[in-house]
Order: structure tokens, then sequence, then C-alpha cells
């Protein structure tokens, strides 16, 4: 009997199973476990009791400032994010490791804060708070307040997913663009775009699924006026603090489906990404 | 907005007078007090080694990089500061840079189509220019999809679609492995004859520059060390440095031309 | 002398609009926090950032956040291993929902930790009964963290483990080293910045996250309150002023992070040839 041969860099077959065996079963119970109950749970009193809390008024109006809040903030992010990675990317200059981690400040920045500060920023107490009010201005506990709390949040979003896209991708094709006769814009939406639409995308969804789910820095800015003032992640709080647990999961499967389409789009693009090196 | 040249354009001379370029303030100059002409229609070979300042001083000529002093005049006319775009250069890079996102033709097309020049005669150059490039049929490919010899084609096909007045080509064939390369080189010898454009060759194979070249001009650590035609530099180097950089060459291969291009024995196909 | 330009043009547009952007939307409402914690006397100040209240939350912010991102390095280094190193059914699956903590709102995974480990829950329910209290305690708060910072580490991981590929071990092992001495003396030192990194952005996510953990914590003073929410409770007192000082501590804690992250990443960067950018 020969003795199987194995590579030195291969681990025993025993090793391996229960080191997969061990990864698969954390992911199940930490991860997986939490996401099965949420959608049992939103099924819990069957299919019609599910319709029946996503189609709430509650639910329609939450929706609403929700997709209010995505169509401001993610534009606005797309611009900002385009404009820091091509000047990032592409240009060296002084200042700019530290532009670079300007923009990473709202991911450590925790979210409370991030609400706090439009509320010291635009409340009644501020300095132009008042005057603000008086002149019918609500921007704290009303949308204005929520939206550029969010837009505070997804700041980094589509510039650090941009970033490393062009930096990958050099100035070389923007050069040839250039000496075959195009314009800066031309050089931009016929050449640098096209080669970075999956980073784009990429960081879009990301930034339309933080937008949407926005948690805490919403809490802190929106006065939790229901009907008026309430995100989807504020309805399915309220909801759940009122015992109506089927409802409130019933709603967070919604979110739970963007986040699934988000992570879809982004292994699409890198797996394409990686097709695209081969 | 200036005329951007798109028909058949008169090849330019080329006129650089004491350009000097350095990258960072007080660094060693990449490109120093350069002064080279070249004639309308003719092939230059730069020739020196690595960091030498070959691809600065191309650039410079491209408008891709500005030189800290000097002028660069095409046909008289100082064109130093003149954008990238408004040149009228065509750019063979090193890598090709092909435009990944698009087809072989619609690589071709790219100068036109920024021109916004009519479809159909968009269609008919790149036509002509894939049966000039001896790639007809590889249009419809992704520039992913064709073989290193294949892409430079495609590059030079690309530079030349908006008929420049001049033509710069970065170590177009260091990529490629020896066999294509000499077949490429003799090919792109012949394709200047024919289309007499004025034409600036990088490279650090003496050989190369000899064989198919009208004027060599040599670089050494961004100074020009030597420029004349390749029989001349091969009769009297001038300078130690050119001697010794010619010198493998001198050994390795027998000079049997006297006329307008050296021919190197070994680099002649078989016909 | 030419003043210096750049062939490609659109930097001073694009420059402005970063820094204006910045300006407008990050710098001037940060330097808010700051500039009304000044309006307060040191004395206020004080009362308000060391009040027994207060400390307690940073201990328990502080030290729940720390054991958590120090339970994500093994962690993310089993996950890091199995995705990049083996080959099974429903691999590529697991990599993509590796993320899923990362791009699930807080508030959802709040509220779906909870029901699993609260006392009622699948999970909860054994665990109690054993005597061993998830939801509601400290436990809870450690879990939902954790929860939290695993994709940050994983995926600080995965791109050094997968850019060094073999070669080094087949080296090591060539050398006449045994399996476990090339793991320890070449394998992981070379992960460890890469490591230190991820444990580094968990932390940090960690100490300012709210959402995923206000359901499970239990809230009560002094025991189960986290920093940001006693920020959020005394936001609804209205004493922006004690708001505004327990913030200030919390971000003095985020910049300090932000810089030691920097380090690492220049670190991971030095030893690996890599720049690791991409965050989550
Ligand atoms: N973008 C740049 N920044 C700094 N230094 C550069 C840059 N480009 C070239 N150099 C320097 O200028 C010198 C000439 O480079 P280059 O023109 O590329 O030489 P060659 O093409 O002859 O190899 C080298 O020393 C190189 O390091
Ligand atoms: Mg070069």
């Amino acid at each position: 009997m020969s003795r199987r041969r194995v590579r030195p860099t291969d681990d025993p077959a025993v090793v391996r199973w229960v080191l997969t065996a061990l990864a698969l079963g954390v992911f199940g119970v930490l991860v997986g476990l939490p996401v099965a109950v949420v959608v049992a749970g939103a099924l819990r009193h069957g299919v019609e009791a599910y319709l029946r809390a996503i189609t709430d008024p509650l639910t329609v109006d939450a929706l609403q400032l929700t997709l209010l809040v995505v169509a401001v903030a993610v534009p606005v992010n797309i611009v900002f994010g385009v404009a820091a990675a091509w000047a990032l990317a592409k240009f060296d200059f002084p200042g700019r490791a530290a532009l670079i981690t300007l923009i990473d400040l709202p991911f450590a920045v925790s979210p409370v804060i991030s609400g706090l500060v439009f509320v010291l920023l635009f409340g009644g107490r501020s300095l132009i708070g008042p005057w603000l009010i008086a002149h019918g201005w609500h921007i704290v506990f009303a949308p204005a307040g929520i939206i550029l709390a969010t837009v505070f949040v997804t700041f980094p979003f589509v510039a650090r997913e941009l970033l490393p896209a062009l930096e990958a991708a050099g100035r070389t094709n923007e050069e040839a663009a250039l000496v075959c006769g195009a314009t800066g814009w031309q050089t931009f939406w016929r050449v640098t775009l096209p080669n970075a639409r999956g980073a784009l995308l990429a960081g879009v969804a990301l930034a339309t699924a933080r937008a949407a789910g926005e948690f805490g820095a919403v809490s802190v800015v929106s006065g939790h006026i229901r009907g008026r003032t309430n995100t989807l992640p504020l309805h399915i709080e309220i909801l759940y603090n009122e015992y109506d647990f089927s409802g409130a999961l019933a709603v967070a499967t919604l979110l739970v489906a963007l986040a699934l389409v988000t992570l879809a789009i982004r292994w699409a693009v890198d797996a394409h990404a990686a097709r695209d090196a081969a | 907005m200036t005329a951007l040249p798109s028909r058949s354009t008169a090849p330019a001379a080329i006129d650089i007078r004491n350009v000097s370029k350095a990258f960072a303030h007080g660094a060693l100059a990449a490109v120093a007090d350069v002064s080279l002409r070249i004639p309308a229609g003719q092939l230059l070979a730069l020739l020196g080694p690595s960091g030498s300042g070959k691809t600065t001083l191309l650039r410079i000529l491209a408008g891709l990089e500005f030189p800290d002093a000097g002028v660069v005049q095409f046909d008289g006319v100082d064109v130093t500061d003149r954008p990238a775009r408004l040149r009228g250069v065509g750019f063979v890079f090193q890598s090709y840079a092909l435009f990944r996102h698009l087809t072989v033709a619609e690589n071709i097309a790219f100068p036109l189509r920024v021109r916004h020049r009519p479809r159909n005669e968009i269609r008919a150059r790149v036509e002509e220019l894939l049966v000039l490039m001896q790639i007809e049929g590889l249009g419809g490919r992704r520039v992913t999809q064709v073989s290193g010899g294949q892409a430079q084609r495609v590059a030079l096909a690309r530079a030349l679609a908006p008929h420049p007045a001049v033509l710069l080509l970065d170590e177009p064939f260091g990529a490629l492995d020896t066999e294509v390369r000499q077949e490429l080189r003799e090919w792109l010898r012949r394709l200047h004859d024919e289309l007499r454009v004025t034409s600036v060759l990088v490279t650090h194979d003496q050989e190369e520059a000899l064989a198919i070249a009208d004027l060599v001009a040599v670089l050494r650590a961004g100074h020009l060390e030597r420029a004349a035609t390749p029989a001349e530099i091969m009769a009297r180097p001038a300078s130690a440095f050119v001697e010794r950089f010619l010198s493998t060459t001198r050994a390795g291969a027998r000079c049997t031309g006297t006329g307008r291009h050296l021919e190197i024995a070994h680099a002649e196909p078989a016909r | 002398m030419r003043r210096r330009r750049d062939a490609l043009p659109g930097l001073s547009l694009t420059l402005s609009l970063t820094v204006g952007g910045l300006l407008l939307f990050i710098v001037v409402p940060l330097t808010t926090v700051v500039a009304t914690s000044a309006h307060l006397t040191a004395g206020r100040f004080w009362a308000a950032v060391a009040s027994p209240r207060a400390i307690a939350s940073y201990r328990l912010s502080f030290g729940a956040s720390l054991v958590a991102a120090a339970a994500c390095a093994p962690l993310g280094l089993l996950f890091a291993w199995v995705l990049t190193r083996y080959r099974f059914p429903g691999r590529r699956l697991l990599d993509a929902l590796i993320d899923l903590p990362f791009a699930l709102p807080t508030a959802v995974s709040g509220i779906a930790l909870t029901t699993v480990w609260a006392q009622t829950g699948w999970l909860g329910r054994p665990l109690a009964r054993a005597g061993v209290p998830v939801a509601f305690t400290a436990a809870g708060v450690t879990l939902a963290l954790i929860f939290i910072g695993l994709p940050f580490v994983v995926r600080a991981i995965m791109p050094v483990l997968d850019a060094l590929g073999h070669e080094p071990e087949e080296a090591g092992a060539v050398l006449g080293a045994s399996r476990w001495q090339t793991l320890a003396r070449i394998t992981l030192p070379t992960l460890l910045p890469a490591v230190l990194t991820g444990v580094a952005l968990a932390f940090a996510r960690a100490l300012g996250e709210y959402g995923s953990v206000v359901f499970i914590a239990g809230n009560l003073p002094l025991r189960t309150e986290i920093a940001p929410l006693l920020i959020m409770t005394k936001l609804e007192e209205y004493d922006y002023a004690g708001a505004t000082a327990v913030a200030v501590v919390l971000l003095a804690a985020s910049f300090l992070l932000l810089l030691v992250l920097n380090r690492a990443q220049a670190w991971t960067a030095e030893r690996t040839g890599m720049t690791a950018s991409r965050i989550g």
C-alpha cells in the first residue's frame, strides 16, 4: 500500500473538512440563522398578513420617504465620488493622502454622532436654527435633516469603490484618448467611465443600500413623527417596539432583499473583473 | 475651437529647441537641453539606454508632458503649449493602450468619432486601415482577443486614423518576441516609405534603430549625444559613449548597406 | 519658467468638488460638535464626560468592542483561509454572503439577532435554560459587534492571503520547515498587518455601532448602555451639552483609530506590496 502523496501546501483532508465545517457552522449560526428568522417571522401569520404588513399605508409612507432620501443622497454621492476618484486616482498633489483619510472619516464616526452634528447645526438651539425655523425651513425632525444625515453617512461609498478601480487602470487610457483628439469630457465619458462601470455600479449599490437602511443617524434627526419622518428602518423600530414583531420583520424583508441584491451586484461585478483580468 | 486635422495632412517638420524637463523640483533633468530637427517625412529613431529620457522627449512632442524650458515647433509653428488633442499627432504607446471595452474597429474609429466625422467616412477609413495593417477580418474582435503583433497593428491603425502630421512610437516592438519583431520592423519601414509621415520611433535596440531609420538620435542621461544618419553614426560614432553603446551591433552584424538605410545582414528576412 | 501643467484636464474642477463637498458635508458639521463642546465650561464638560453613567457606557463600549474585534481575528482568519485555500460547493455563495452584515441595515440586524438570541428565541431559550443569558447582557452586545465586525476582518485578510499564494509556504517546506513552522513563521507574520488592519476596522465600527446593538443590549443605565445610546438618550432629554460631551470622547477615539488604521494599512502595504483600499 502506498502512502497518499500530499503537496506541502495542501492541508490534510481532515483539516480541510473540519475548518470548512467550522466556517459554515459559524456563518450559519451568526449570520444565516438571524436572516432565516427574519423571513420565517415575517411569514408566521401567512402570506396574506405579510402582504398586509408591507402594503400598510404607514409602511408605504415610510417607503416613499426612503425612496426620496435615496433619490437625493445617491446622486450627490455619485457626483462627489466620481469627482473625488478622478482627482485622487489620476493626479498626485500635496495633501492627497490627507484627503483620502478625510473621505474615510464618516466610516469611522458613530452614526449617532453623524445625526447629532446636524441637530447641533440646524436644531432649535443652534445659531441658525431659530432663524431657519422662523422662515419655515425645517431641517431637524424633517426630511431635509434625514437627507443631510444620510449624505454624511454614505459620503465615502462611491468614491471608495471607484478609487481603487481608477487607480489600478492608471493614466495611459486617458492619455491615449487625448492624443486621439478627445476632449476631457469625451475622455471621461468614452474611456474612463466605461472601464470603471462595474466599480461605479457596485459603489452605487452599496450607497443605495446604506441610504435606504441607515438607522442611527436618521434616528437622531427624525424626531419619529409617524407617517411624516419615518424611513423604513425607523418604521421597523416602531413596529417592533409596539410588539408587532411579524409586521416589523415583514417590512425588514424588503431591506434584506435590497441588501442581497446589492451583494449580488457586487459579486457579479467582481466576477466580471476577474474574468476580464484572466 | 481649433480645427482638427482629419483628412490627409502634409507631414510636418519637427523642431526641438533647447528642451529641458525635470520631474521633481531640483531633480536631475530627464531631458536636458535637447535640440533636434527632423525633416518632414523622415523616420527618426530615438536610441538610448533605459532611463535616458526617450519616453519623456516623445511625450513632450505629443503634448502629454510639458517642458520646463525650450520650444517645440511643427513646421515652424510653436506648439509647445498646445494641448495633446490639438497637435495632430498619432501616438503608439509602449503598452499599446488599446481601449479594452471597444472592439478593434471601434478602437481605430475612436479618433474619428471624437472628431464627429460622418459615419460613412469613419467606416471607410477603418476598412482602409484594416487592409493597410493587414488585419482585415479582425474588426469585430475584442482587443483582448488578438495577439501581441495584431494589437500592435491595431494601435498603429488607431494612431494613423486621423491622418496625423507626426507619428510617435514608444518602443512599439518591445513586448514582442524576436521573430514577430523583425517582421513588424520590416513592415513598418515599408509602411513609412508608403505614407511618408514624419515619425519618431523610440527604441533601446541599436540594431533596430540602424536598420529602420533615416536618422538616429542617441540620448544619454537626458542629453543628446549624437544625431546623424545610420551610416554616419556607424562610420564616426563621435563619442566614447555612442561607440560603446553601438559596439554590440558592430561586433554582431555585418554592415552591408551604404545608402539611405543601413542594412544589417541578419536582420533581413528571407524574401 | 513655465507654469507646471498636466496634459490630463479636470483636476481643478474635480478637486474643488471634492474639497467643497468634504467641507460642506463632513468637516463643517463635525467641527460643530467640537465648537459646541467648547462653549461648555470645563466643569460642566467634565461632569458630563465623567459621570458614573458615562464612565460605565465607555467601559461597555470599549470593552465589548475590544473583545468583539479580538474575537474577529481568529474567525476572520478561518473564513479567509477556507475561502481562499479550499474549494467546496457553495464557496462562491459564502464569499458573497460574508458581506451580509455589512450590507444589512443595522436595525434589521439588531432585530434579527435579538429574535434569535432573546430568552424566547431559537438559541436564546436553550442558552438561558442553561444559565447563560445572551440578550440584554454584555455578552449580547459583544455578539452583535462580532456580527458587525466579521466582514471587515475577512475582507482585510483575503486579498493578502490570495496574493501571497503558495510559494512562500513551498519555499518553507523545501527549506525543511514543518507545516506548523511554515505557518507560524512565514504565513502568519505576513498576514499579521492585514489581520490588525481588519481588527482596527472592526473595532472602529464597533465603537460607534448603534442599530444592531440597541435591540439586543437591554439598555439598562450603568449596566448595558453603550456610549452611542447614551448620546441618543441625552438628546431625547434635550441635554445637548451632555450629548455633545460624550460625542467628543467617541469622536476623539475615532480620529485616533483612523490614524492607527492608516499606519496599519501602510504596514500591510510595506510587508505585502499591496494597498487594501476598498472597505467592507
Ligand atoms: N512621471 C515621472 N515622474 C518622475 N520621474 C520620471 C517620470 N517619468 C520618467 N521619469 C524619470 O525620468 C528619467 C527618464 O525616463 P524615461 O523618459 O521614461 O526614460 P526612457 O524612456 O529612456 O527609459 C528616468 O530617470 C525616470 O525615472
Ligand atoms: Mg521609455
